[in-house]
């Protein structure tokens, strides 16, 4: 008599966390992050919409939690053990192969994005949210949206170095 | 041949497979004899792979034990509360509180509604054996020398047992029916600290809750992230306010 929602909110965590630690920059403030999310989860169970993806739902809850411990404990900025914590990029701390620099280097470039952007490379590049479900997440219009993906690929891609000649598109969108 | 031009965010959405249908075999057709679209549209794709590989390790990583178990005993309270009564649940003393005391300190920001996080069934609590061990027996609290220092140790001392176990009451209280309870640690001598509350009927401590914390730390205390269960069952059992040492000791005095 397993539970299908508990089951499927524990196989999401990684993903959850993943979010957090990009939300917090912190890896304990982040798995509070979780924590509380999933509590939330639990006691406001019976609105979410089946026909909607729980994972949407759930990034929902956490990121407007994370809104509210900012407002209570500006925690922002304070906290940066992610430092800390060991680099993905490095394999078992021996050998650093030049994909690995690149991942790190992929990981730093988003990681320095404008807080906006970088949201939604997390949720749609990264967690493959689409548009309308990390509108809904980002509580943003969807336009808005896309042209902050736009300008966090078009950033992404020249902090690597990986732009090729761009002849940019005449009627590109400005910030909106 | 007129040329249709493209936006970045109309090669976004291709690459993210959100452009609209027609407008992408449009599109496709212009990609074809286009070069420079293609470099573009092929920067939309890379930065997207690029993105989902830079953060794919991190899944990987362990998921802490405690977020998991977390999930497990809010379902299993949730369980509890809408499968009241039901013999097949291990239950726990039902003694739901309607709310808990506005002046309680035992507050839950979260999941004030929740009941409880962990406990053992009562039926485990008296499957008692004439091991003279202090494992799990706890539960049963039969064992003379737990019995004997929750009823004289005060909070915030601690008594190390013969057997290497260490006993430390962290607070007495009242809960909602006015039962006299007590809320202590138990480091265990394989190195896991349980977080417990007993509670006194008919003479005896009874144990409410047994929480499984991870391996005691240099403070010998449980780490705070173990203790949201407790604060759950404080918060659903209406937990009064600790008690000062000299209500304690009138308390303690009182069971004699």
């Amino acid at each position: 008599m397993s539970d299908r929602f508990a089951d499927d909110i524990i196989a999401f965590l990684p993903n959850l966390r993943r979010f957090a630690i990009s939300l917090c920059r912190s890896y304990d403030t982040a798995d509070d992050l979780v924590q509380i999310t999933v509590e939330r989860a639990f006691a406001s169970r019976e609105q979410f919409d089946p026909s909607s993806r729980l994972e949407a739902w759930l990034f929902r809850i956490l990121r407007n939690a994370w809104i509210d411990m900012v407002r209570r404990n500006k925690t922002r900025g304070t906290q940066i053990d992610i430092d800390d914590a060991p680099d993905v990029s490095t394999v078992d701390g021996t050998k650093v192969t030049e994909d690995a620099l690149m991942l790190g280097a992929a990981q730093r470039a988003i990681e320095t994005l404008p807080e906006n952007q970088r949201d939604v490379i997390m949720l749609i590049c990264v967690e493959e949210m689409s548009y309308k479900e990390a509108a809904v997440v980002l509580d943003t219009p969807v336009g808005t949206i896309m042209s902050r993906l736009a300008r966090a690929r078009l950033a992404i891609s020249e902090k690597l170095g990986i732009n090729r000649e761009i002849t940019r598109s005449p009627s590109s969108h400005g910030d909106n | 041949m007129q040329k249709t031009e493209f936006t970045d965010q109309e090669l976004m959405a291709y690459a993210d497979g959100e452009l609209a249908e027609e407008r992408a075999s449009e599109l496709d057709q212009a990609l074809a004899n286009d070069a420079d679209l293609s470099e573009r549209l092929a920067l939309f794709i890379d930065t997207r792979t690029i993105a989902q590989q830079a953060f794919e390790p991190m899944l990987q990583q362990p998921v802490p034990d405690h977020l998991v178990q977390h999930v497990r005993a809010l379902e299993a309270a949730q369980k509890q509360s809408t499968a009241a009564g039901d013999d097949t649940v291990v239950s726990f003393p039902t003694r739901q509180a309607p709310q808990p005391a506005a002046s309680s300190t035992w507050k839950l920001p979260v999941a004030a509604s929740l009941a409880l996080a962990v406990g053992l069934g009562t039926g485990l609590m008296f499957s008692t054996t004439d091991s003279t061990s202090v494992g799990i027996e706890i539960a049963t609290l039969t064992d003379a020398r737990i019995i004997a220092a929750l009823d004289a140790v005060p909070s915030g001392e601690d008594v190390l047992l013969d057997t290497g176990e260490r006993i430390a009451p962290i607070a007495t209280f009242f809960d909602g029916e006015q039962t006299l309870c007590r809320e202590f640690e138990l480091d265990r001598a394989d190195g896991v600290t349980v977080v417990s509350v007993a509670c006194q009927r008919t003479g005896q401590w009874d144990v409410q809750l047994a929480i499984a914390a991870a391996g005691a730390t240099d403070t010998g205390y449980a780490p705070a992230s173990s203790l949201e269960a407790l604060d759950a069952y404080l918060s659903a059992s209406s937990a009064g306010d600790p008690l000062d040492p000299a209500a304690e000791a009138a308390a303690l005095a009182a069971l004699r």
